[in-house]
């Protein structure tokens, strides 16, 4: 008895790895693809272990070394230069990208929470609850993004991964929904959702089984693109000063960079600048591709080619 | 009886990634003026291939062997059509000025945001006639298809029936008075008396206007109606050729009888042929044989080698199938 | 139409459907099935014949539930579908079911076949555990033809419109259904797999005692599902205008709509088919639902009309074995 139990969750685990395999395949089947996955883990993979790296805190602080130029000494934790405390840049670089990616997932999971379950209600439920949200969506669509982020951020004044992850999806949902709204009532009328409703399923059962894998896309889409605008935001918010200064919002450095010490007019405050700009672009870029080839794994065609390359490779074995 | 069009052994292939795939192989027919040809297959036939072919509209990275021969009224031959380059096609006026086509729902192809009478100046202007002169074609062209020029030439397409739209479509192909017109499928999408409307009026132009016509089609009854010849194909494979009542009469190929079959008649009670499975319908990918081998119930072992190629059973009457002059031909009477 | 001692699976009386349409300028209403009755009894097929526009898949969407009508009752084996208490309704829309026309739509592209199967089998509980589910599945799947070996782990773009076809006919048979509409099933299908999925759905109506509804526009296919014991019903702008056997309308056709029909339909014999002397009518184009003539709806095309088609409506009847809805009788 034993044994066949944990042979049958052998096999689910295996199922799952096999699911796995053909997910990341299919990613990186193009060079777009490729890209956007190998910057996005290794993005992923700094941000989890930056732990291991010591804090660019006020024990790093050096005022002699304000903006210092790249070089190997006095160690190589100098090697991409210092921000406007003096403390390595390269620090503030790793810790800033888990800042970052703290604020863009949760910025990001109430953005597609809030977006998709309103949307999916309002488009699959129909009738006055589709009217009177569809018409919420777009009172929210009309509000002035950056001036509410503004006046959120200057209210709250906290440097906060959660509560600016919070200000800055506050808004976002709002057109997901709409999208995910329409995307539901276009699917809603195809018949083998009809033939599922005619079989007396049940309406989340409906939309478990027929609607959602129809929007996944979407929904993944969305999710990476509101992380690269929960970046921008908080990088943008702290470059205004609008939000209490911290060396590991980039944001602030490049504020530092251009106030303090006249960048693109000065060596020393150009060199930072552009260092963050370029590891920015990259990441965000990596992310960018990243959703791109996402979608096409969720397509049972895609996925089934990968499949059955897989195994024939493993029956020629 | 002049022909128009001569078509021997067309073969087209694509090549999908790793392997082949022969869309038609070794396809033989004739059009004469004055004539209906109906080139009958499913999905996957390669009928539609053919049109293609003939209309010079394939791509250029496909292989296409054969000889196409056209003789138009004005007395001129080409001996290739295949041959001319895009140059000799456009300084001829080849297409649609010798052979134009109505495509499957080409009615829903009209441009919704012009009136009928811009698209005919449109297309005029595309082949260097002037404007009056198109119009006057166009209102002639209107009568002949049975609409009131007066009333259709100002209207949108979203103001025309079903009907109206394919007619004002094959107007459109007669244009440049060519010599022979194909039509794919021209009444799959409408209605019986829709149909019935369409398919004599076809028969009239037949008569009046002395082309040649090509109208693909899957459907039997349709044939029958109103077909002169008949080409069959299966999976890129011609199968039957002959005119319409020796088909119909005593098929030489066992692809042609279910077919026939698989369209009841009222009042008639069908015995079918039995095929041993499920007849699958994408392109063949063997080099050899006959793609009924194991389905058809006459299969023995020289259907394995089977060259597919028609040949004269009775005058005029073609078959590819081995077993015409044995089986077929003993069966007796269709539906029997 | 009630016939003593007959069960009937499904009956409807003076069932209405209507649809509002138009823009914010200029609305109206449109009814797409207008005060209709018909009754199919159990194991037989009622063939439902009409061109586009004739309200024909409308009236098969609402015996099974997906519309409701807006007058007239739905009965199923005789309770009145509206006054049916939560289960009873429950059980009514499983017993209905529906075979979609086109084969291309109605299989939920990201699940395989076998979940697509499994699906109402878990969902409403009609079997015990994971093995016996799977019994069921693959039953099933051997009924309609398909190998579950094969089939099983598929998905629908694997598979040709045939086989799709099969796997929505599985998926009906699967709750065992008691009155099934079947909705052209095979208009999408190539020429040479039709009869083989007609032959299927006889097969398993007379095997399980199914009743049937067969919309069509093809007369020929009319005949052959309901040529030998089944009725038609000929319906024309939302209306019924000749209901009664098959073989007898099919043979003798008395409303001039439908005489129309058979003398326009092609057939695959060229001595017969050229002989026919089509029905021309007075106004050729197609019928608009949204100007509907007064008195009878034929009135504007028929070539047989009196004073009194244009005054009032027809009602269905009886003529000998077929029941006409036509002034002329």
């Amino acid at each position: 008895m034993t044994i066949t139990r944990g042979s049958e969750s052998m096999n689910w685990l295996i199922t799952l790895f096999r699911k796995f395999y053909v997910s990341i395949a299919i990613l990186t089947s193009t060079a777009q693809g490729k890209m956007g996955f190998i910057i996005t883990l290794f993005t992923v993979l700094i941000a989890l272990c930056a732990p291991l790296f010591p804090y660019p805190g006020p024990k790093w602080s050096n005022p002699t070394l304000q903006f210092a130029l790249p070089s190997t000494s006095p160690s190589l934790w100098y090697i991409l230069g210092t921000d406007y405390l003096g403390i390595p840049l390269v620090l503030d670089v790793i810790w800033g990208l888990r800042y970052f990616l703290e604020i863009g997932i949760i910025a990001g999971a109430l953005t597609i929470s809030v977006g998709t379950l309103l949307g999916l209600l309002s488009g699959y439920l129909g009738g006055i609850i589709d009217r009177t949200l569809n018409f919420a969506f777009n009172l929210v669509l009309t509000i002035p993004t950056f001036a509410l982020w503004l006046v959120l951020a200057v209210i709250f004044r906290s440097g906060s991964p959660i509560i600016l992850g919070i200000i800055l999806g506050i808004l976002s949902w709002a057109g997901l929904a709409r999208s995910i709204r329409a995307a539901t009532i276009g699917v809603k009328n195809r018949d083998y959702v009809e033939a599922s409703r005619l079989l007396g399923l049940s309406p989340l059962s409906v939309i478990v089984s027929d609607v959602i894998p129809a929007i996944l896309p979407y929904i993944v889409m969305n999710f990476v693109l509101s992380i690269v605008s929960g970046f921008y935001g908080a990088m943008g918010l702290a470059f205004l000063g609008l939000i209490p200064f911290s060396n590991i919002n980039w944001g602030a450095i490049l504020n530092a960079a251009f106030y303090q010490d006249a960048a693109i007019f000065s060596l020393s405050g150009t060199v930072p600048v552009l260092i963050l700009v370029i590891i920015e672009s990259i990441i965000l870029l990596g992310l960018i591709y990243f959703a791109n080839a996402s979608v096409n794994v969720f397509d049972p065609r895609a996925r089934r080619q990968v499949e059955i390359k897989l195994a024939i490779r493993e029956e020629s074995r | 009886m002049s022909t128009v069009l001569s078509v021997k052994d067309l073969s087209v292939t694509y090549r999908a990634t790793t392997f082949d795939v022969n869309a038609v192989r070794n396809v033989s027919f004739e059009v004469n003026r004055g004539e209906i040809l109906a080139l009958v297959g499913e999905s996957g036939s390669g009928k539609t291939t053919i049109a293609l072919a003939l209309m010079r509209l394939l791509p250029t990275n496909i292989t296409i062997k054969g000889k196409i021969r056209f003789s138009g009224k004005d007395g001129n031959t080409i001996q290739n059509v295949l041959e001319l380059s895009e140059e000799d096609l456009r300084r001829t006026g080849y297409r649609w000025g010798k052979i134009s086509i109505v495509f499957q729902g080409a009615m829903n192809s009209l441009n919704p945001l012009l009136k009928v009478k811009d698209h005919f100046i449109d297309t005029g202007k595309a082949h260097g006639i002037s404007k009056t002169r198109t119009i006057e074609l166009a209102e002639q062209l209107l009568e002949a298809v049975r609409l009131q020029p007066s009333r259709v030439l100002n209207s949108y397409p979203h103001q025309l029936s079903g009907g109206m739209k394919q007619r004002v479509m094959i107007a459109l192909a007669l244009l440049l008075s060519p010599d022979v017109i194909i039509l794919d499928e021209p009444t799959t999408a409408l209605d019986t008396l829709t149909q019935r409307q369409i398919l004599e009026l076809i028969k009239d132009l037949r008569k009046r206007l002395d082309i040649g016509i090509i109208m693909i089609t899957h459907d039997l009854s349709v044939v029958a109606d109103v077909a002169d010849k008949v080409l069959v194909i299966y999976r890129g494979y011609p199968m039957e050729f002959g005119d319409t009542y020796s088909i119909y009469r005593k098929p030489y190929s066992p692809y042609t009888l279910i077919l026939i079959n698989s369209f009841p008649s009222i009042g008639k009670r069908v015995t079918r042929l039995k095929a041993s499975q499920i007849l699958s319908n994408s392109p063949a990918l063997k080099s050899r044989g006959c793609p009924l081998v194991g389905r058809c119930p006459y299969t023995s072992t020289e259907c394995f080698e089977a060259d597919m190629i028609l040949k004269e059973i009775r005058g005029g009457h073609f078959s590819s199938c081995v077993k015409a002059e044995t089986e077929m031909m003993n069966r007796g009477e269709s539906n029997e | 139409m009630n016939e003593k001692g007959v069960n009937h699976v499904i009956a409807a009386k003076g069932i209405t459907v209507a649809f509002k349409v138009g823009s914010i300028l200029s609305k109206s209403v449109m009814f797409a099935v207008d005060h209709v009755d018909l009754s199919i009894p159990e194991g037989r097929t009622l063939a439902l014949v009409g061109e586009s526009g004739s309200g024909k898949t409308t009236l098969g969407k609402t015996l099974v539930g997906i519309y409701k009508p807006v007058e007239g009752s739905v009965y199923f084996r005789g309770k009145d579908v509206s006054k049916m208490n939560k289960e009873e309704y429950m059980k009514y829309r499983l017993k209905c079911q529906y075979v979609h026309q086109d084969p291309y739509s109605s299989l939920n592209p990201y699940k395989t076949v076998y979940h697509i199967l499994a699906v109402p089998l878990k969902a409403k509980r009609l079997v015990r555990d994971t093995t016996e589910e799977r019994e069921v599945v693959n039953k099933a799947l051997e009924e309609v033809g398909l190998n579950p070996q094969v089939y099983s782990s598929k998905y629908p773009f694997e598979l040709s419109g045939g086989e799709r076809q099969r796997v929505s006919i599985a998926r009906t048979l699967i709750v065992k259904p008691e009155f099934i509409v079947a909705d052209e099933p095979v208009t999408m299908l190539d020429a040479s797999l039709r009869l083989d999925i007609l032959d299927l759905l006889l097969d398993i109506q007379k095997r399980v005692g199914l009743g049937m509804l067969f919309i069509t526009h093809d007369l020929g296919i009319a005949y052959y599902v309901g040529g030998d014991s089944g009725e038609i019903a000929v319906m024309y702008l939302g209306s019924i205008v000749e209901y009664g056997p098959a073989d007898k309308i099919l043979n003798k056709p008395l409303h001039p709509y439908t005489q129309a029909l058979l003398s326009a339909i092609p057939e695959p014999d060229p001595e017969r088919t050229r002989s026919k002397r089509p029905i021309q009518l007075r106004n050729s184009e197609p019928p608009n639902p949204l100007k509907v003539p007064k008195g009878c709806k034929f009135s504007d095309r028929c070539p047989f009309v009196i004073n009194q088609c244009h005054e009032s409506r027809p009602q269905l009847k009886r003529v000998g074995d077929v029941q006409v809805a036509c002034w002329l009788y």
